[in-house]
């Protein structure tokens, strides 16, 4: 039954761009295209901030930025050599301790 | 850690450029992480595009120490938030490395002390299993001298026959199997300057066949990759016809190779085809089933030329047959 119920979240498919939208145009008022607008805008600016190394916070949400994985050697067991993969970049994501609450307290629940 | 900008700036930010009050903007991003959040409680999934997918994963309960005092402590089972960047997102932010491929290092480099890990560890499970495999060899070898002690080879089977043949198919892909009667250790073949006359003019190693030997077993002891066989019998087609067959006693010439295995160099690659393509034809000659097979392989080394070369004998059908299937061979 608890893992029938942890799956049960799992039915419901994810929550896609479009209900996002739907959502803030009714929180905000405005049309849903004028949302998708801002939110283009707003990703992008997210991207150029990231790309210049520099990282934000929206609050009571989490903190973006990035770090950098150095270059590596790796084995590539199928052709028996040795490569040197060059550096890469991730973006990280650290939920506030607000968000991280809410989820515990939910986590918690369905105990 | 990367700078950081304020909450006000980014506002200020996007706000110019949408064209929108600060107000709105400001709304806007508190509204859009409201409403993640709420979608993450309800569904423990959302996507936005051109960011990515924020979901939850489920961390079981685990034990954890409480770092200042030492003293074990349950942690509960607890749901995790996890942040996915889009594809574009990250090709976007690894545009500065874009121009960077992964460069094939020589392995024949020694490792040095600073080397990760895994090379390391690497080797150590190499070495290990070749001792493991030795041990049982060993005791293989053990147990058949305790046989024929207890059993003289006067009471035994038949003196030993001159030939040794191939009773049967190759039940194994590639793998000619050389059945003989009785089993001897393998002696490993003694390198002496080239008396026969063969057309490379590099030192090379002859090899006097023993009982039990086959090209596969010759191959894995001088070339350390058994599936180099062909590359053997392509230099004795004069002295060995069938290469299931091999007499006892026969001088075989084994030519070097340039490279090693792992890393041949072009002519290695193409005497490997060319030696897949003879065992091709004569197992074809002899109708032998799978020797379309062996057609597979040659093909699999990517030097189309060599083939082009006998293009004429090539059977139609096996043509057809290599260039129906699929998927890669394991290539030395």
């Amino acid at each position: 039954m608890m893992r029938l119920c942890k799956l049960l979240p799992l039915l419901e498919l994810l929550m896609n761009n479009s209900e996002v939208v739907k959502r803030l145009s009714e929180r905000l008022a405005l049309s849903q295209r004028e949302i998708r607008r801002l939110l283009r805008v707003i990703t992008e600016v997210f991207k150029k901030t990231l790309d210049e190394d520099l990282s934000f916070t929206i609050p009571k949400f989490g903190t973006f930025g990035t770090h950098v994985r150095q270059k590596r050697k790796a084995y590539n067991p199928h052709h028996k050599t040795f490569v040197m993969l060059p550096p890469k970049r991730g973006v990280s994501f650290h939920p506030s301790s607000v968000l991280k609450g809410h989820i515990k307290a939910q986590s918690l629940d369905n105990e | 850690m990367s700078k950081k900008i304020t909450f006000s700036d980014l506002v200020g930010c996007i706000a110019d450029e949408a064209g929108v009050s600060k107000r709105v903007t400001h709304d806007l991003l508190k509204g859009m992480a409201a409403v993640v959040s709420e979608g993450l409680l309800r569904n423990g999934r959302v996507s936005i595009t051109g960011l990515g997918i924020f979901k939850l994963k489920w961390r079981a309960a685990r034990q954890g120490i409480n770092p200042q005092t030492g003293e074990p402590i349950e942690i509960p089972a607890q749901n995790q938030i996890y942040f996915k960047p889009e594809a574009a997102l990250r090709t976007f932010i690894n545009q500065r490395y874009g121009h960077m491929k992964p460069e094939i290092i020589d392995h024949d480099i020694k490792p040095v002390p600073s080397i990760p890990k895994s090379k390391d560890s690497f080797f150590w499970r190499k070495r290990a299993a070749l001792g493991w495999s030795a041990g049982l060899l060993a005791l293989f070898l053990l147990m058949l001298v305790g046989m024929f002690s207890l059993f003289p080879p006067s009471y035994g089977p038949a003196p030993p026959v001159k030939e040794t043949t191939q009773p049967q198919e190759a039940r194994r892909y590639r793998i000619p199997i050389k059945v003989s009667t009785e089993k001897e250790e393998q002696i490993q073949p003694v390198p002496k300057p080239d008396p026969l006359p063969v057309s490379v003019g590099k030192p090379s190693s002859v090899h006097n066949v023993h009982q039990g030997e086959s090209f596969w077993t010759i191959a894995k002891t001088i070339y350390t990759d058994p599936y180099l066989w062909p590359n053997i019998y392509r230099a004795n087609l004069d002295v060995v016809d069938n290469p299931d067959v091999l007499e006892v006693n026969t001088t075989i010439y084994v030519p070097p190779l340039e490279g090693r295995v792992g890393s041949l160099s072009k002519k290695d690659i193409i005497d490997i085809i060319d030696g897949y393509v003879q065992v091709y034809l004569v197992y074809r000659r002899l109708n032998k089933t799978g020797a379309r097979n062996y057609l597979w392989v040659a093909k699999q080394y990517n030097v189309p030329e060599v083939l082009e070369q006998y293009e004429d004998k090539i059977d139609a059908s096996d043509r057809d047959f290599i260039l129906r299937i699929k998927g890669s061979a394991r290539i030395g």
